[in-house]
């Protein structure tokens, strides 16, 4: 088996791995251990990663380079924002940097796959320190089963990618994209094991993403792990599956179109009104935001389900807001956790009023998940994703989201009116000058927020740049 | 005397009309073809400009309306006074009339609605202006619902006259016509006639009239008999080009004309209340004018409503005079007011003398012409309808000549009954003095009417024959109430108004509520409840359950795979 | 200037929110009533004439979606916008009052600006932006300062009210981008026709917030709970996106706008039947205002649905006349419930005319005003739409005029609920209460401002009608232009 290698395109994924590997040593080395000695190196690492991702702008498929940014962008943000976790002695933070880089270094590589094995590969680079990462936390029980039900699930949907991908290569002889394109266009192939071997492939990556039925996992993992790494497994490791899916089906699979086409659609509209379903009872926010990903996982499926002109450009810009969105979301939660020691509704109540600086990014985040205004750029993107599938003529898919933008604005709302009713009378809470880490995850979340209000303002910022 | 000031107001009002309207009374022509105005294809958008014009018989009508309204509001002063919302009422008097006067003056068919509502409102305040007790507040809402309901279809009508003719302007609407002759003369002739039939009370929208008696007196004399229900008469008359072709709609009108005057005359001649009475007498009087007009003689119509709405705003203000002697208007409270009120006895005896058609008053000219067209009616109605309807006027001539006496006696001459207490004497000069001009102008209005010789005698005839009855059955010491319990009933035509279309109404709201609440909204809270009951199973099965999460993926693999194959 | 219009309002509402320790009730509402002012004669003046779109400002937005900062006042949209601007200002007056949160100014500030740029888009994703912008808002006007005695009740209604809201505008959404794939744009003066589907859903969507029966159940709820100018601004405003909305597609779509016409049509007239009844029923006089408004729309749904020239005449009418009438209804019930505390016929009492005459007269002449009294505002846009109906448009026949049968015998139910309202509180022997205050200075300028807008359009109805002269179309191209028949 030959396995072509371009190293000038995975430079980006070089650099990240390489950013883990100093971070992890300089926090060997460096007593104090605390998050910037190895945040720091972890941040220029993936700066330079950026830089060398925009050098290589011309060579990468456009589509591959959005996602590509976007999950540099997002590690980044998880890495400044994981700052909140200073001082907090059982989290080491040398360890956490290269689970964190190494994870980022296995989503490019998973994006810029174009052959099963490097996918294969990848796909275990990211997900070994995922596991790890949520179960990082020294002594914690919950974040130990956390991860447990978190490794069980990805080494099933990793065994079940494993069982199509063999298959495959029965079928097709090759394990390349563009030769499985050319081996499956012949017609004289059964139909039946071909559509088994590409919905196992598939599947696998289904469980990355979050999609019902394979979401079971993701609301007692986002639980129970760091919020950061639950904030990176949303936004991030989806990422990655979104972006090796699509490759997947369009550059390697589209003779087999019309078998994962429907299905596809299918699994979008039951995974975004089962995700909303499962979030309208919640009372923690995480465990909101953990179903509410489990919807816009649909969200972000539908237009890949359904190829059209339109459908990648839509899956990326949804996402990147998405991401933002969420990453914003997160941050600001661990900040809330860190200082008041739950995100349950009862804690958050007002929480825009007596901390604005964490509260109002997290109604905005809020809203630009639920698509609406003032959050302008959530409703453009719910727009941009909606396009793809009326353009393929799927209405009842459209009307399915139409739908569940509704049901997602039922919880949404719910959580913004708890963050900026009056507050609680006898706010235990009043910290005068928080520590500086906790300013620095603080500011994140703030850059992040203003991000979002510009992009409001000025969608074009993302829509006319980002693939 | 701030009251005055409405007196003065209405008098500029009148004053102003009079100079408007006097010159139209010589022009030629009755409601024909005046003047040039060009209709387009399509109706224009609707416009309230006034286009005020006036043809000899609105000159005349509009002319009473502000004079009889000048009277009333002279008469109130002493009447009502002291009325602590004298204010509103006077003001509300003054609306009525230039209501009245937009319904009259204009050519505009929009104007005219407008008018038209507007009095049906001027109408409802008015009966409702005691609004503290039950009768006033039942009878004003009543009034105006009949009303109202009525007038959908007028409004319909305009709408039929405007698309038929291409304009809303009666004058161009005429024009219109003779150009291409009428056309959908049926559909418009039956809307008008609903509209007329409420305002003016006609069967079988008649209950409301009689019940709209709880409002003061002088509004009962303005609105209820001289003006606003007689403007369903002019509306009939004016818009008589639209349908004359019709026999349908003159046939149905002669028939409710027919029955209305019948039973209006025979209600009134058991009533044992004098304004009930008198307004029974309104409705069926008002109905011989539609007589007239369904015979093809609608200036017959027209001439009997000036005369009659002189003579019963006389009565109504003479009433007005008895109930504030006796402090009823029960006919058992009266009896022997001779003497006590002798100006109100002569100016009523004028006015009851005009009812029942004695010569020479001008009611006796007027329903002679009115007859002398049913003599004819056979031209435009259906044989047997033009000679039934002349036969069925002779008769309510008979009863009304009856009940005319009847009621004269009961209230002037029988003895007064031994309960009453305070020693009667006649209104002040704000009330009597009214009554005096109406009276006057009852006998003065004769000069210059057609003369029918034959239809004369016999009317005169008929009108000695009733009144002679009641006479003699008097003298003979036999009581004057007819013992006829379904007649004073009314002959339950009330019913229907009073409680099976409330009673309906009340029970289909009510269903609609409940259906509203449990039916409509069930798909809302179905599905609010269908979705949390399946977040609650989702819910279970996050139970941190490895195996049970194995076997849900397990599950799902199956399915999608089994799926695709299939779908493959 | 048009865009001055938006901002203004919309900056200044901003401001207060975030200020709004700052300033007092007093202050705030001030301002605000100064802030709508200034917008209300900004949108007086913007006007160019019916032929063309004034004030048309387009500019750069979305370049990828092909969507445009569009705005411009049409012959449609023009009287809309007036009667937006100057309901805004009527509830700011309203709010000068000591216990006013400056908060709540703010918000009505930013719904009537929300809602002015529903009416001013020409571009159909702007229009959609600011059909949502306003939702969020209004949930906290209805759920923080509705009804003081039923906080769970009140928070119930708001959510009832987005929800199905929500539902409706998530399904125009999809409508809006099945006319986008067909036509290729998102402007107002170029899309061109789109498929039924995107009819279907665009109607509905509309057909949500309008509200047509079924889709009403959340308006009750929402309109009684709300505080008074929350109820206004929801009756005189928010309903007026729905009829806006299915006023510019029957002209957007009217290929398929005509399929689905009859539905509306039906809709409609059931809802003037079903509604009336309903009121009929009703002890709480603000669910009855609120009930009556259904039977308004359907008036208006009615007309729209006959795409005739008389029918968009019939509904900017229909719209604009409602907007004052159910406002000044609304207002003037929200003083009794200020007053009493509460709406509840029986509870408030018997014979206003004695204990509150000046509140009493102005609440009978909204009643009648409402029950379409010739002559006054409420009856040319019900007559514009029996005239409509009368004319067929793209109806069937012998549907239209079962329609306008219906029609009628709602005008008649109506007046039917209006006299038995008007008999249980102005009328009846009066009990005097604690409560019974007369108007204050505020609420008489409220009222008198409305009721004489109510006489003036009455009396005047070409102010409005004039717009559309019969017998020609109203398109989108340049709004206007005239047919020669």
């Amino acid at each position: 088996m030959n396995i072509p290698v371009d190293w000038s395109v995975v430079g980006p994924a070089v650099i990240v791995a390489l950013g883990a590997l100093v971070a992890l040593l300089v926090d060997a080395f460096y007593s104090r251990r605390t998050w910037l000695g190895s945040g720091l190196p972890a941040s220029i690492a993936l700066v330079w990663a950026g830089i060398e991702l925009f050098r290589l702008h011309d060579d990468i498929v456009p589509f591959t380079f959005a996602l590509s940014l976007v999950i540099l962008v997002g590690t980044l943000v998880v890495v400044v924002a994981s700052n909140v976790m200073n001082f907090e002695n059982a989290m080491p933070p040398g360890e956490y940097h290269f689970l964190l880089l190494a994870a980022a270094g296995g989503a490019l590589m998973m994006v810029a796959a174009r052959d099963l094995v490097t996918l294969i590969v990848a796909l275990e680079l990211l997900s070994l320190p995922s596991i790890a990462l949520v179960g990082l936390r020294q002594g914690d029980q919950r974040a130990i089963k956390s991860a447990w039900t978190f490794f069980l699930a990805s080494v099933v949907s990793t065994a079940i990618t494993l069982m199509g991908v063999s298959l495959l290569y029965g079928v097709a002889g090759t394990l390349t994209y563009d030769g499985l394109n050319a081996g499956l266009s012949s017609t004289d192939l059964p139909d039946g094991v071909v559509a088994v071997a590409v919905i196992l492939t598939i599947i696998g990556l289904l469980f990355k993403l979050g999609a019902v039925p394979f979401h079971v996992w993701i609301p007692d993992t986002y639980t129970g792990a760091p919020v950061m790494v639950a904030g990176f497994l949303s936004s991030v490791s989806k990422a990655a599956s979104l972006g090796a899916v699509y490759t997947l089906l369009v550059v390697a699979l589209p003779a087999a179109f019309d078998t994962w086409t429907t299905i596809l659609a299918v699994v979008a509209a039951v995974t975004m009104t089962v995700g909303n379903l499962g979030a309208l009872r919640q009372t923690n926010a995480i465990s909101m935001l953990a179903w509410s990903s489990i919807a816009q996982a649909g969200f972000l499926i539908a237009p890949v389900a359904v190829v059209t002109r339109f459908g990648p450009k839509a899956a990326v810009q949804y996402l990147a807001v998405y991401v933002l969105a969420n990453l914003v979301a997160f941050a600001a939660l661990a900040v809330v956790l860190r200082l008041r020691g739950s995100t349950d509704y009862s804690e958050l109540k007002g929480l825009a009023r007596t901390d604005p600086p964490t509260g109002v990014p997290l109604v905005m985040a809020a809203l630009t998940l639920a698509g609406f205004p003032p959050a302008v750029i959530g409703l453009v993107t719910k727009y941009v994703v909606i396009r793809p599938v009326i353009e393929a003529g799927e209405t009842w898919l459209a009307v399915v989201m139409a739908v569940n933008v509704m049901l997602g604005l039922a919880y949404y709302l719910k959580f913004v009116v708890v963050l900026v009713d009056r507050p609680a009378i006898d706010d235990p809470y009043r910290s005068p000058s928080p520590p500086v880490s906790i300013r620095i995850s603080k500011a994140a979340v703030l850059i992040g927020t203003a991000g979002l209000v510009a992009l409001s303002a000025w969608p074009d910022l993302l829509l006319a740049h980002l693939p | 005397m701030r009251r005055w000031l409405y007196v003065v107001l209405t008098a500029a009002l009148a004053v102003a009309v009079a100079v408007w309207a006097i010159p139209h009374f010589d022009e030629p022509g009755w409601f024909g073809y005046v003047g040039q105005s060009v209709p387009g294809i399509v109706p224009p958008l609707p416009s309230l400009s006034p286009d005020l014009f006036l043809f000899p018989v609105s000159a005349q009508i509009v002319l009473l309306a502000v004079g009889i309204g000048l009277l009333v509001q002279i008469y109130s002063t002493a009447y009502l006074g002291h009325h602590p919302r004298y204010r509103s009422y006077a003001l509300i008097i003054i609306l009525f009339l230039v209501a009245m006067i937009a319904v009259v003056g204009t050519t505009n068919l929009w104007v005219v609605l407008v008018g038209w509502e507007v009095m049906g409102l001027c109408s409802y305040l008015l009966i409702g202006h005691e609004w503290q007790t039950p009768e006033a507040r039942a009878g004003a809402a009543k009034a105006f619902l009949i009303t109202r309901i009525a007038d959908l279809g007028l409004v319909l009508a305009i709408l039929v006259i405007g698309e038929t003719y291409g304009t809303y302007d009666m004058i161009g609407a005429s024009a219109a016509m003779s150009d291409d002759g009428p056309q959908s003369s049926t559909v418009i002739g039956l809307l008008v006639l609903v509209a007329v039939v409420g305002k003016s009370a006609q069967f079988p929208l008649h209950t409301w009239l009689p019940d709209a008696m709880p409002g003061p007196t002088p509004i009962t004399a303005l609105i209820h008999a001289a003006t606003m229900v007689a403007a369903g008469v002019y509306l009939a008359a004016r818009l008589f080009q639209f349908y004359a072709d019709s026999a349908v709609v003159l046939t149905a009108m002669a028939v409710i004309a027919g029955i209305t005057m019948l039973m209006g005359a025979v209600f009134a001649f058991v009533q044992t209340d004098l304004k009930r009475a008198l307004a029974w007498s309104t409705v069926s009087q008002l109905a011989l004018m539609f007589a007239a007009i369904s015979a093809g003689h609608p200036a017959a119509g027209t001439d009997h409503l000036l005369a009659h709405g002189v003579f019963k705003a006389l009565l109504f203000l003479g009433c007005g005079c008895l109930m504030h002697a006796v402090g009823s208007s029960a006919l058992s409270a009266m009896g022997g007011l001779r003497r006590s009120m002798p100006a109100t006895f002569w100016s009523m005896t004028v006015g009851f003398a005009a009812l029942a058609g004695v010569v020479p008053t001008a009611g006796f000219f007027t329903k002679d012409s009115v007859l002398e067209a049913l003599l004819h009616a056979d031209r435009e109605l259906p044989g047997g309808v033009g000679v039934a309807l002349f036969a069925v006027a002779l008769l309510t001539s008979l009863i009304t000549a009856a009940y005319a006496a009847r009621l004269w006696i009961l209230a002037f001459l029988v003895r007064a009954p031994d309960e009453r207490r305070a020693v009667t004497h006649d209104a002040p000069h704000a009330m009597t003095g009214p009554i005096v001009v109406l009276a006057v102008a009852t006998l003065a209005l004769s000069i210059g009417q057609p003369f029918h010789l034959g239809i004369g005698l016999l009317s005169t005839a008929i009108a000695a024959a009733g009144i002679a009855a009641v006479f003699v059955a008097w003298r003979n010491g036999r009581s004057l109430d007819l013992d006829a319990p379904w007649l004073t009933a009314e002959l339950g035509l009330d019913r229907p108004y009073a409680r099976w279309i409330p009673a309906t109404l009340r029970s289909s709201a009510q269903a609609v509520v409940d259906v509203d609440r449990d039916g409509v909204d069930a798909y809302s809270y179905g599905s609010a409840f269908v979705a949390h009951r399946v977040s609650r199973v989702l819910a279970l099965v996050q139970s941190g359950n490895v195996q049970r999460y194995a076997t849900v993926i397990a599950a799902g693999v199956i399915v999608v795979t089994a799926a695709a194959v299939i779908w493959a | 200037m048009i865009a001055a219009a938006l901002t203004i309002p919309f900056t200044v509402g901003l401001g207060l929110l975030f200020l709004r320790k700052l300033v007092s009730g007093r202050a705030a509402a001030g301002l605000g009533a100064a802030s709508m002012a200034v917008s209300l004669v900004l949108l007086a003046l913007v006007w160019e004439g019916k032929d063309t779109i004034s004030g048309e400002v387009d500019t750069e937005w979305i370049e990828p979606l092909g969507a445009r900062l569009h705005l411009g006042a049409t012959a449609i949209s023009w009287p809309f916008l007036l009667m937006t601007a100057f309901i805004g200002l009527l509830c700011c007056v309203w709010l000068i009052a000591g216990d006013t949160a400056p908060a709540l100014v703010g918000l009505v500030l930013i719904i009537s600006a929300s809602s002015l740029g529903v009416f001013a888009s020409l571009d159909f994703l702007l229009f959609f932006v600011f059909f949502e912008l306003a939702l969020i808002p209004m949930w906290f006007v209805i759920s923080w300062w509705g009804d003081p005695h039923d906080s769970a009740g009140r928070t119930r209604a708001a959510t009832r009210f987005l929800l199905f809201t929500v539902t409706g505008s998530a399904l125009l959404l999809v409508g809006i981008v099945l006319v986008a794939r067909d036509s290729g744009s998102l402007q107002f003066t170029e899309i061109d026709g789109g498929p039924l589907v995107a009819a279907v859903l665009i109607v509905l969507g509309f057909a949500v917030k309008t509200p047509l029966v079924p889709l009403h159940t959340w308006l009750p709820d929402a309109h009684s709970k709300a505080p008074t100018v929350g109820s206004v601004l929801l009756a005189a405003v928010f309903l007026k996106l729905g009829t806006y909305g299915l006023i510019i597609s029957s002209g957007l779509l009217s290929a398929s706008f005509a399929d689905v016409a009859p539905y509306v049509a039906g809709a409609g007239v059931v809802g003037i039947i079903w509604s009336a009844l309903a009121c009929y029923a009703q002890d709480d006089l603000k669910r009855l205002i609120a009930y009556s408004s259904i039977g308004h729309m359907g008036f208006v749904a009615l007309a729209i649905s006959t795409m005739s020239p008389i029918g968009i005449a019939a509904a900017v009418f229909g719209s604009v006349a409602h907007g004052l009438v159910t406002g000044l209804l609304f207002f003037l019930s929200g003083s009794l419930k200020d007053r009493f505390g509460t709406a509840s016929m029986r509870a408030i009492g018997r014979g206003l005319y004695a204990r509150t005459p000046w509140l009493a007269v102005a609440f009978v002449f909204a009643a009648v005003a409402s029950l379409g009294l010739p002559g006054l505002a409420g009856f040319w846009g019900e007559l514009l739409s029996l005239r409509a109906a009368y004319e067929v448009g793209v109806l069937d026949k012998p549907y239209a005029w079962t329609a306008l049968g219906l029609a009628v015998l709602g005008v008649a139910l109506t007046t039917a609920y209006f006299v038995r309202a008007i008999r249980l509180l102005a009328q009846g022997e009066p009990v005097a209460q604690e409560a019974d205050r007369d108007l204050a200075v505020r609420e008489s300028v409220v009222s008198v401002a409305l009721v004489v807008s109510i006489l003036v359009l009455g009396l005047a109805p070409g102010l409005i009608v004039g717009l559309y002269d019969s017998g020609s179309t109203v398109t989108y191209e340049g709004t206007y232009t005239a047919v020669t028949p």
